[in-house]
């Protein structure tokens, strides 16, 4: 998930591996991409003209143009098929690409640092927000929509969201430490939890919907029906994209992680509200311009009036 | 509220900007706007053998809040003559309109904005007045161009 940390720390690039002992691992680095998003590949899904996306950017570009990003051939939503085995290799390598990186470091005294999966003796602070830069490259910890404390999705959903949301003080059982947890649970390889055959892919929105069959479609999913049309149906779609990409996930999250999630990237939107862009750009941009938008206007204008004078004149 | 960016904005704002800062481009330059990372300020020499060699072309970039869904928006700051780039900048690229596609990325675009001064086509044109000259006397629009670079590139 996107995080409000410096922006910068948290991107990786292939060229990462460059000054590396290894800089061939790059091209792993690169190919576990996703063409899109150009992170790593989560829930990655093949499309009928085997090409491999983000099940959710795939879901998201789909929505304006029923075309693969790459090779431009029609490609249809209900083709996705998702590839558990490669979002295992996926995780895997984001998981421990930090120490991987640390290992293949050029300078002569590399001493690896302890990885603290290997350390269970170390107490389990709940990980705070500072922390989380680092972490988040390692592990792919969730956040508790209710408490905000971070623990793995496992953790998340067989104990601790009900008893959190049964009683708010409930934190994540201090006696696990909440990283080892992770590796100590081995699920048979490419399977996802029993609770993901339960539910089946939400149908994409019909833009002729009616604004109230709308609100009813977001109160049954529990989002909010606040803002104008456009904004609900937006969050609606993203939610969309959102839901069925979680079911593509070899790692699916509670629905209630996904409208947490939903809900902070909205919240990105108010957050770069307040940075200025578009809104404010449009303003900028048109009053810098202005003096040529109006000699185009001019132009067109007068380009007007000619064909219209050809037209009468042909009369 | 205006309707909220279809990506996280830390990934899809500073993804171009790491490759460029990690990975760049001969001959072109990107730099973001210190308080908006959605604005570059962008930099594209004339390619050897163009009338535009020895011109540095000044560009503003911009990508949309649906980008990469949506394309970047690129202008020409700086006067050109060329049958594909009108008088405002605007350029008529298929990769920045039609055959956008995600899987493209800024640098991308930058380059094929490069191939596009090596090769102008005024087959297509935006700038209608430098197509036909560029038709007619291609000589001369050549001629013209150069100038071009020379009085507004440099």
């Amino acid at each position: 998930m996107a995080t409000f940390t410096d922006p910068l720390d948290s991107i990786t690039d292939p060229s990462d591996w460059a000054d590396s002992t290894f800089p061939n691992l790059s091209k792993l680095d690169s190919l576990l991409r996703c063409h899109i998003c150009k992170d790593f590949l989560k829930a990655p899904v093949l499309t009928s003209c085997d090409h491999i996306f983000c099940s959710v950017c795939i879901r998201r570009s789909l929505e304006s143009d029923k075309k693969c990003p790459l090779c431009h051939e029609e490609t249809y939503e209900s083709k996705l098929r998702k590839v558990l085995l490669l979002d295992e290799i996926s995780t895997w390598f984001t998981r421990n690409r930090p120490e991987l990186l640390d290992k293949h470091r050029p300078t002569a005294n590399n001493t690896p640092e302890p990885v603290a999966a290997l350390e269970p003796e170390k107490p389990a602070a709940p990980l705070r927000y500072e922390s989380r830069k680092k972490r988040a490259a390692e592990d792919p910890l969730v956040e508790c929509p209710v408490c905000s404390t971070f623990m793995s999705a496992d953790e998340l959903q067989t104990s601790h969201i009900d008893s959190c949301l049964a009683n708010k003080r409930a934190r994540p059982s201090p006696s696990r430490p909440v990283i080892s947890s992770f590796f100590k649970k081995e699920r048979t390889p490419q399977t996802q939890p029993e609770f993901v055959k339960k539910k089946t892919k939400i149908t994409n929105l019909d833009p002729t919907i009616s604004t109230n069959k709308l609100k009813e479609k977001l109160n049954y999913w529990n989002l909010p029906t606040g803002g104008t049309r456009y904004q609900m149906e937006t969050r609606m779609k993203e939610f969309i994209s959102m839901y069925n990409a979680n079911l593509d996930s070899v790692n699916p999250v509670d629905d209630r992680v996904l409208i947490n999630r939903l809900m902070k990237w909205e919240g990105t939107y108010s957050l770069s509200n307040t940075a200025g862009d578009t809104a404010e750009d449009g303003a900028q941009w048109r009053r810098r311009y202005r003096k040529e938008y109006d000699e185009l206007i001019k132009q067109a204008r007068a380009n007007m009036n000619r064909i219209n004078t050809k037209l009468d004149s042909t009369d | 509220m205006r309707n909220p960016p279809r990506t996280p904005m830390t990934t899809t704002l500073n993804r171009p900007l790491t490759v460029f800062l990690s990975d760049p481009v001969p001959g072109i330059t990107a730099v973001p706007h210190e308080d908006n990372l959605r604005y570059f300020n962008v930099t594209i020499d004339g390619p050897s053998g163009s009338p535009y060699e020895g011109g540095k072309f000044k560009l503003e970039l911009f990508l949309p809040d649906d980008y990469p869904m949506l394309a970047p928006k690129v202008r020409f700051l700086t006067k050109i003559y060329h049958p594909n780039i009108d008088r405002l900048g605007r350029i008529c690229l298929d990769v920045l309109k039609a055959n956008w596609s995600p899987a493209l990325q800024v640098r991308t675009i930058l380059l094929s904005i490069q191939a596009l001064l090596s090769s102008p086509n005024p087959d297509d044109p935006l700038a209608n007045e430098v197509a036909e000259e560029w038709k007619n006397n291609e000589q001369n629009a050549i001629k013209t161009a150069r100038e071009w670079t020379e009085r507004f590139a440099q």
